[in-house]
Order: structure tokens, then C-alpha cells, then sequence
């Protein structure tokens, strides 16, 4: 079966061709418009400018993903797109454009929430992955840990109490004046640091849970960059930026996994995935292949170019959903719930 | 046959044409994402009405602004998705199709068209046969400056507001939502004359508040991301 992925849930505009096999999803060809330059002078996604830069990328993106796989339209089994969560004003440009392709040619028509992508991204690493695992969801906008029953499954266990993982990256590359978006250019500066900064204390909760909380991260940054003059200009050369990379890198890694030990066991979890966004920062995939081998998980996580936003992510979900039976009113939702 | 289609405002209209018979329709929806749950349904009636399937569309025209940024946004996506399957594309702006339901109704002008700009502001352009100025954004109550006791019009959403601001009364149309669909239809026939458009770009002839807010960081931005493409 040949799915069309389509996701514009927020800055990342992209199609994808997946055939979907007995063994599990296999990309034939991804298109993927990254709005990184476009929103780089703000330090954060404008959301009209997003919206209004995917409807410009509509053709470029599908037309590529289809060239790329060879494959003509026609050819398409089922297309899958996201309905929500997001930005409503990004959503709707590939989420209404998908319902037109579909309606004139035909093709079954899937919608797909934001994070069951997120979760069938990890098919494409492990597609015989044993379950029940947790699913660690992780991104600019997520810090979510699930237990699901199956790829299509996600029952919401905790989620951080205040910001996500991924802000405290964008916040420390902003502070730091290194550039946007700040994950990928903090996780390159911790690889060059010799040593790590000193650490973080991690927050304590008074019900005494390993829950997370990102936002007391992000002021002691603030803290620590402005005792040290000049350190907010130093640059990406300068050692001791590195070092605080490296520190926040190990710091989030070690938050993000503390939980999991306990909560595996309670939940009699096979397997571990770590997706979204933050799941490209090597520390994390560094530390999670380390507990998920002392625990005898099987650890599934994504390489990164599935990691971040992504249609194939969206065509993996949509292969395993059913298509809507009345597709025409479907609405894209920017609070769809599971 | 051909699909016209304007989603820019509360009021979504349809149309599709082939020769001289047309298939419309007027939906009164809510404001903003309500199209994107009524614009296929829709355009599944009219084609059961036409006896066709969407096999038979042989071309798009499509509202580009300026007019709500999202509910324009769900009619010139379903635009392009459709351009996908094959189909050629036009674009016509909000100030065209009223202009040429105006010239319909036999109102050949010259005449001001207004259109509401959100933040008491007003998006206006003045048509004769065509457009006689590019489209501009005027302070609500700077009205009679802009006009100088010239004709103009408004549609009946936005009447009220503009007459209140306006110093000479306005045009009017006996039946909006009829004339609309008879411009619509037009369009319909006149701009495939034309060579199509790949992609549409939208007209919003207003600004992000990104790029009000933050001019220095706004300096990179291509116009298509600005006001859009002025017609």
C-alpha cells in the first residue's frame, strides 16, 4: 500500500511517499520545506507567517515527494494528513489541500493526530517493536510520557508540569546568542565541549514524584550566563558556552529519563520510544540506549530527519488508521484530543 | 466545467460552470475555520445537481484575498490541492468579484469598493471596467478623505460600519448574495481566457503584526509573505 503523508502542523511544511509492507513502513521519498531562516530572526515560529509560507509550499512539497518516489498520484492508496494539534492557521493548508487531492482523485482519506505520528515515526526504527511500551514525546511543545498498547495507542501517564524539554534548548541558544532553532546548535556545542559546566540541581516535587519541570531550568540558565560578563556574546567558539551546552544537554537527558525506571515497571513496559524533536540530541539518545539496555527494554528511536516534523511520521500513522467514512466535514482541530 | 470558489469571507460562495449553465451556491457560515467542514459537502450538492463528478472539473478559480486570513486560506488551499490532480488554476481578488458582481447588477462605475479591514480599518479600490488605482488600506475614519463624494459600495456585512463613516450614502445591490454568484460566474468564464497561475498567492494587503511589531527582524520577508500579491 503507498501512503501520502502530509504534515504542516506548525513551521515544518512536508510530503512523503511510504509503502507500507508486512515488514513494516518503508520511505520511498520525503519533501521537506523547513521554515528555520524564515523564523530565525525572531527566535520563535510566527504563527501567521508560518501559515501563510505553507500555503506557498503546498505544490513544491507534494509534487517533490511524488517526482522523488517516481510515483504518480494516481498510484496513491491513501493519504494521510495531520488534523491537530498545531498552529490552526498551518494546519489547514495541507489539511484542507489533502481533503481536495483525495475528493478529486478518489483516494482514501486519513486524518492523523500530531502525536500518533510522532508515535509511528518509531515503525520506520523498530516495526516489530514488543508492547505495551512508553512513549516519551518529546519536543518544543511536548514533554509527555505515554504507555501505549499498540501504534495507534497513546494513554497520557505524566507530562512536565510547566515548559517542554525542547523550549529549554531554544531559550539557552537564544541567551547564548547562538541562533535558532536552539536544539540542533546546542547539541553540536556540547559534542565540542572537553568538559561539562556544573550541573543542575534538578527540581524536587513536594508530592515526591520523578515528574519534570523545564521553566526552573531555563532561569538558573539565565543565572548562570548572567554571572559570567561577556558570556552572552562569547559565541559558539567559546569553551565555556560549550561547557554550559554540554551541561544543559546531560541536564535534560538525565530529568527526561529519570522517571522511567519506575514507572517501566509499574507499567510492565516491553519497550521504550523516544520521540518528537529533542529526540535528535545525541545525550539523550546516548543515556537512553544505556537505561533501556540496564532495564532489558527495546529501545525504538526514530533516526532524526523522523525525529523532527515530518510526513512519513504522518504516512506510518495513517497507514495503520482506518480512513474517514465521511471525510468531506472533517475539520482540522489545533486542541485535537487522543 | 469550471469550480469558482471565494471563501474570504463568513460567506462562502460557489459556483460551476460550464458554458452557459451555472450551479451556485451561498453558504452562510461562522467566521474563520467553518468553511473547511462546508466548501466539499457543498460542492458534492451542486455536482449531484449537475449530474457530474469531480472528474469533470476541468479548472479552478479561486478567491485570493484580501479577506479573513484564515477562511481565505481554506479556499486557495483547496485550490492548490486540487491543481495537484491536474487542474489549471486562476486567481481573482475579493475587490474583482464584488467589481464584476457590481457590473452584473449594471453598476458600471467608476465606483469605490470597500471591504472591511478589520482594526477600523477599511481595504478599498476603486473599478471601472477594471481596476482604475491599487488596492489600499485607509483609516475607517479618514473615510470621506479617500472617498471625496465618489460612488462606492460595501457588502451588507460591512455596510453599516462604512456608512457610519462614510460622508455620501452608498450604492447598494438588491439581492448581494444573488449578484455575487452572477460575478462569481463570470469570472468563471472570463479567467480561463487567461494563462493560469502556479502557485496562487494570496492578496492580504495587510501585514503580519510580526512585521509591525518587529520591522528590523521583519527585513528578510519576501512580499508574497508581506501584503501578499497585490492585484
Amino acid at each position: 500500500m503507498w501512503v501520502l503523508g502530509l504534515e504542516s502542523s506548525c513551521d515544518d511544511c512536508s510530503a512523503a511517499v511510504v509503502e507500507e509492507t508486512p515488514a513494516g513502513p518503508v520511505l520511498r521519498a520525503m519533501a521537506k520545506q523547513s521554515q528555520d531562516q524564515l523564523h530565525s530572526p525572531y527566535g520563535g515560529v510566527v504563527p501567521e507567517l508560518a501559515a501563510r509560507e505553507h500555503l506557498l509550499q503546498i505544490r513544491n512539497v507534494i509534487q517533490e515527494a511524488l517526482a522523488k518516489a517516481e510515483l504518480p498520484l494516481q498510484k496513491i492508496d491513501r493519504i494521510a494528513v495531520t488534523q491537530g494539534p498545531g498552529l490552526v492557521g498551518s494546519l489547514l493548508t495541507l489539511f484542507s489541500a489533502s481533503k481536495a487531492l483525495a475528493w478529486r482523485e478518489n483516494i482514501p482519506w486519513v486524518p492523523v493526530h500530531h502525536l500518533l505520528g510522532h508515535l509511528g515515526a518509531a515503525r520506520f526504527a523498530v516495526p516489530d517493536l514488543p508492547f505495551p511500551a512508553l512513549a516519551l514525546l518529546v519536543s518544543g511543545g511536548h514533554t509527555h510520557l505515554y504507555r501505549s498498547e499498540g501504534w495507534t495507542h497513546l494513554e497520557l501517564l505524566q507530562k512536565t508540569r510547566d515548559d517542554a524539554a525542547g523550549e529549554a534548548f531554544d531559550k539557552t541558544a537564544r541567551m547564548l546568542n547562538l541562533g535558532y532553532p536552539g536544539g540542533p546548535v546546542v547539541d553540536t556545542l556540547a559534542q565540542r565541549a572537553e568538559q561539562a559546566a556544573a550541573a543542575f540541581t534538578a527540581p524536587k516535587f513536594r508530592d515526591g514524584k520523578a515528574s519534570w519541570s523545564f521553566s526552573g531550568l531555563k532561569t538558573a540558565m539565565k543565572l548562570r550566563i548572567a554571572a559570567e560578563p561577556g558570556l552572552a556574546v562569547a559565541g559558539p567558539e567559546d569553551a565555556r558556552v560549550q561547557a554550559l551546552c554540554r551541561s544543559l544537554n546531560e541536564t535534560v537527558a538525565a530529568w527526561l529519563l529519570k522517571p522511567i525506571p519506575a514507572i517501566a515497571k509499574e507499567t510492565a513496559a516491553l519497550s521504550l520510544i523516544i520521540s518528537g524533536g529533542v529526540a535528535c540530541n545525541s545525550e539523550l539518545r546516548a543515556q537512553a540506549k544505556l537505561l533501556a539496555a540496564r532495564l532489558g527494554l527495546r529501545l525504538a528511536i526514530p533516526e532524526p530527519r523522523f525525529c523532527t516534523d515530518n510526513g512519513a511520521m504522518i504516512a506510518s500513522a495513517g497507514a495503520l488508521l482506518p480512513p474517514a467514512e465521511d471525510p468531506w466535514p472533517v475539520n482540522a482541530d489545533s486542541n485535537l484530543k487522543l | 466545467m469550471i469550480l469558482g470558489l471565494d471563501s474570504t469571507t463568513e460567506r462562502l460562495h460557489l459556483a460551476l460552470v460550464e458554458g452557459e449553465t451555472a450551479w451556485t451556491r451561498r453558504v452562510v457560515g461562522g467566521v474563520g475555520r467553518s468553511h473547511s467542514e462546508a466548501l466539499l459537502p457543498t460542492l458534492n450538492e451542486l455536482l449531484t445537481e449537475a449530474g457530474r463528478t469531480p472528474r469533470d472539473l476541468r479548472g479552478v478559480v479561486a478567491c485570493v484575498g484580501p479577506g479573513g486570513f484564515t477562511s481565505l486560506r481554506i479556499g486557495v488551499a483547496t485550490a492548490e490541492g486540487l491543481a495537484l490532480t491536474g487542474l489549471p488554476t486562476w486567481g481573482f481578488s475579493a475587490f474583482e468579484l464584488r467589481a464584476c458582481a457590481l457590473r452584473t447588477a449594471g453598476y458600471i462605475g467608476p465606483v469605490w469598493i470597500l471591504l472591511d479591514g478589520q482594526r477600523n480599518e477599511v481595504f478599498a479600490q476603486r473599478w471601472g471596467t477594471g481596476p482604475m488605482g491599487p488596492a489600499c488600506r485607509y483609516p475607517l475614519a479618514e473615510l470621506p478623505t479617500l472617498l471625496q463624494g465618489q460612488p462606492w459600495w460595501a457588502p451588507e456585512a460591512f455596510a453599516p460600519k462604512a456608512s457610519a463613516a462614510a460622508d455620501c450614502p452608498a450604492l447598494t445591490l438588491v439581492d448581494e448574495g444573488a449578484s455575487t454568484l452572477v460575478g462569481l460566474t463570470q469570472l468563471c468564464r472570463e479567467l480561463p481566457l487567461k494563462p493560469p497561475e502556479s502557485p496562487l498567492v494570496p492578496f492580504y494587503l495587510r501585514e503580519t503584526d510580526a512585521e509591525v511589531n518587529f520591522p528590523e527582524a521583519s527585513r528578510h520577508l519576501p512580499d508574497a509573505l508581506r501584503q501578499g500579491h497585490a492585484r
